[in-house]
């Protein structure tokens, strides 16, 4: 799998090299997070950890779905205004004294599968490329969320619905447990299901998969709608958190998630991508995000900061793909 | 599945000209005023012909914004004989310049115009300004060598929110206080004026003391993220007040500094007095807000239009007071958005 190009001297250095490269994206995530706790002694506190890990939830959320398409050889630019319409759907359904948290979730869920189905459609039915199929979502989801809301914000939750983003259980935040679940669930279609060997099938050699008979078809359907739902339920759990509905909300969301899910070690050319590697991904961004609040480093060089690393840890991890 | 293909080509095209006819409508109606190009001096010659005015909203997703146009609609339905064509300048300066660039092409009578940015707004005013459109500025303005373009300017002074902010903050906090500054989008023009409000106010208040600035991008989101980021850092415990450039930000502070169990110890405020903030502030959840009358400006940009498209002299700038709010006042301005 992973074998190493330079000619090693002996057959430790070959092994430890071989073992680092595959392993390069934690090892950066670790020496980030000794880095961080060396320079501010906050950092490793257990109450910034989960900090940093509900601040990620949402873009790896949306970095799971996104992992999928980009293992298809796709892309979702569409996951920010599916996080708007999804919250402002939800929203209006979550008023005190009117609906079951059930209605609110479902209908939420719901329009963002629609969204991902269309997008699906556009993709494997029409056979536009993902770019465009998702920047003509992008554009015209953003703008459904403004006529929704009619561009103000939706508030006035029931407890229930607060409770999703702001809620605790056992000490821990539920936006972790659900960022939890859905990492487990978006790893076994991924590893252990048919569904999943088709999906890395359809982003090794497309031909080859309708060849050997796999319906690329339905599963890119699959795919896409999966991405939209989890983007639906970020938009939902980012509407709780803010207690209102934004049109605003999940702006360049779909940047933080790509970037999780290529920090990660997913190949933007295919076949290539893991969920735990979408999750490392999008921890190197929350850490880095955090630490350099924490050391009161300047909004303007954050951003360089940032920038470089991703940068820098893609570099790093091509090596093991070579 | 060549027959799918043509069938969703054919949906594309169909969507793609009905798009087009909603469009449309409005340009051809603009079109009878072509021609006309000194509106200012132009007697209403034919009364058949509807007046147009061309309204220019910086970005239509901004919260303030459309606080703005939701003033300027209900004034405009006072004037059933004028047409009024709003577009979405999306923040972008040159989206903007492309619509004005179209409203001078259709001659619209009059422009009303909030800039999305201040800067890049000079060649904008320059072109409408040589077809000789009169051109209303709202709520944020142009350079200050640009202002005399304008043919009126109906706003607040952005310095003014900035002090008020920083005066009422040192009167809740007796004068002294530990504090955040939570800012909005580096370079905003409302960003700079404001920190610069705020600084001018705690001149007269030696300790009233800024321990970190950052930026929450006007965002409750990231306002939100900051403050739980400065909560965990070696800052927790030392600042006793947030102070935020708009309401947006305070919220998500606050909702920060709720989920922490600190909003006993620290005192939250923003601008603006959207609907949210003042209910909040009735909880006791924000301490006080800056309120800038985003419907009064909007309507009298449309008013300003109004009457110079009928030949009645205006006045070079009206201005629009802020004024503080504090928690009892509140249900009279949530009273302002019923």
């Amino acid at each position: 799998m992973s074998e190493v190009a330079v000619k090693p001297n002996n057959d430790l250095s070959k092994s430890v090299k071989a073992f680092l490269t595959k392993y390069s994206i934690y090892f950066i995530l670790v020496l980030l997070v000794a880095i961080l706790t060396f320079l501010s002694p906050a950092f490793l506190k257990p109450v910034n950890l989960i900090n940093i890990v509900r601040q990620i939830s949402l873009i790896a959320i949306v970095g799971f779905g996104v992992t999928m398409i980009i293992i298809t050889t796709g892309i979702d630019l569409s996951s920010g205004s599916v996080i708007a319409v999804a919250g402002i759907v939800a929203s209006k359904f979550a008023h005190p004294d009117t609906y079951p948290l059930a209605v609110a979730l479902i209908l939420g869920l719901g329009v963002g599968l629609l969204a991902g189905a269309i997008n699906g459609f556009f993709v494997s039915i029409v056979k536009l490329p993902a770019f465009i199929a998702t920047l003509g979502m992008m554009l015209s989801f953003r703008g459904v969320g403004y006529i929704l809301s009619e561009g103000h914000p939706i508030t006035n939750f029931t407890k229930e619905y607060d409770f999703i983003g702001s809620g605790y259980w056992l000490g821990l935040p539920l936006m972790i447990y659900i960022l939890f679940g859905a990492a487990v669930l978006s790893y076994v279609i991924l590893r252990h299901t048919k569904t999943g060997k088709c999906i890395y099938a359809i982003g090794g050699n497309q031909q080859a998969a309708v060849v050997s008979g796999i319906n690329v078809k339905k599963n890119l359907m699959f795919v896409y709608s999966y991405a939209g739902m989890m983007s639906a339920l970020a938009g939902i759990m980012l509407s709780s958190r803010l207690s209102s509905g934004q049109p605003t909300a999940g702006l360049t969301y779909e940047m933080d998630a790509i970037s999780s899910a290529v920090i990660g070690g997913t190949s933007l050319s295919g076949g290539i991508g893991t969920i735990q590697g979408t999750l490392i991904g999008a921890l190197i961004i929350g850490v880095l995000n955090n630490g350099m609040d924490l050391m009161h480093i300047n909004a303007y060089y954050q951003q360089v900061v940032k920038g470089s690393i991703i940068v820098l840890a893609v570099i790093l991890d091509k090596a093991r793909n070579r | 599945m060549s027959n799918k293909k043509l069938l969703a080509l054919v949906l594309v095209i169909a969507l793609g000209v009905a798009m087009l006819a909603g469009c449309a409508q409005t340009a051809t109606t603009a079109a009878p005023a072509a021609g006309e190009t000194e509106a200012t001096t132009a007697a209403p010659a034919a009364p058949a012909e509807k007046k147009v005015v061309g309204v220019m909203i910086g970005d239509m997703s901004a919260q303030f914004h459309a606080y703005i146009m939701d003033g300027m609609k209900k004034e405009a339905e006072k004037y059933p004989d004028v047409e009024f064509v709003y577009v979405d300048g999306k923040f972008d300066p040159n989206v903007q310049m492309g619509q004005a660039e179209n409203f001078i092409a259709e001659a619209v009578d009059a422009i009303v115009y909030i800039p999305g940015d201040a800067a890049a707004a000079k060649n904008l005013v320059d072109k409408v300004s040589t077809a000789g459109i009169p051109l209303i500025g709202v709520n944020t303005e142009v350079l200050p060598e640009d202002m005399d373009k304008l043919t009126s300017y109906a706003g607040s002074v952005t310095i003014e929110s900035g002090i008020l902010l920083g005066e009422a903050f040192a009167k809740v906090m007796g004068g002294k206080a530990n504090m955040i500054e939570l800012q909005g989008f580096y370079g905003h023009e409302p960003q700079i004026m404001r920190h610069e409000g705020i600084l001018e106010a705690f001149k007269s208040f030696p300790d009233m003391k800024i321990l970190k600035e950052d930026s929450g991008e006007w965002n409750r989101d990231k306002a939100m993220q900051k403050m739980e980021n400065i909560i965990n850092s070696d800052l927790n415990g030392k600042f006793d007040a947030v102070i935020c450039h708009n309401d947006e930000m305070a919220i998500g502070a606050m909702k920060a500094l709720e989920a922490a169990g600190m909003l006993d110890k620290v005192k939250v405020a923003g601008i603006d007095a959207t609907p949210e903030a003042l209910k909040y502030m009735k909880e006791g959840k924000i301490a006080f807000t800056v309120f800038q009358d985003a419907r009064g400006q909007g309507a009298k940009g449309i008013e300003i239009a109004v009457k110079v498209i009928n030949g009645e002299t205006v006045e070079k700038r009206y201005t629009i007071p802020y004024v503080t709010v504090m928690p009892e006042e509140a249900d009279k301005y949530l009273a302002l958005y019923e």
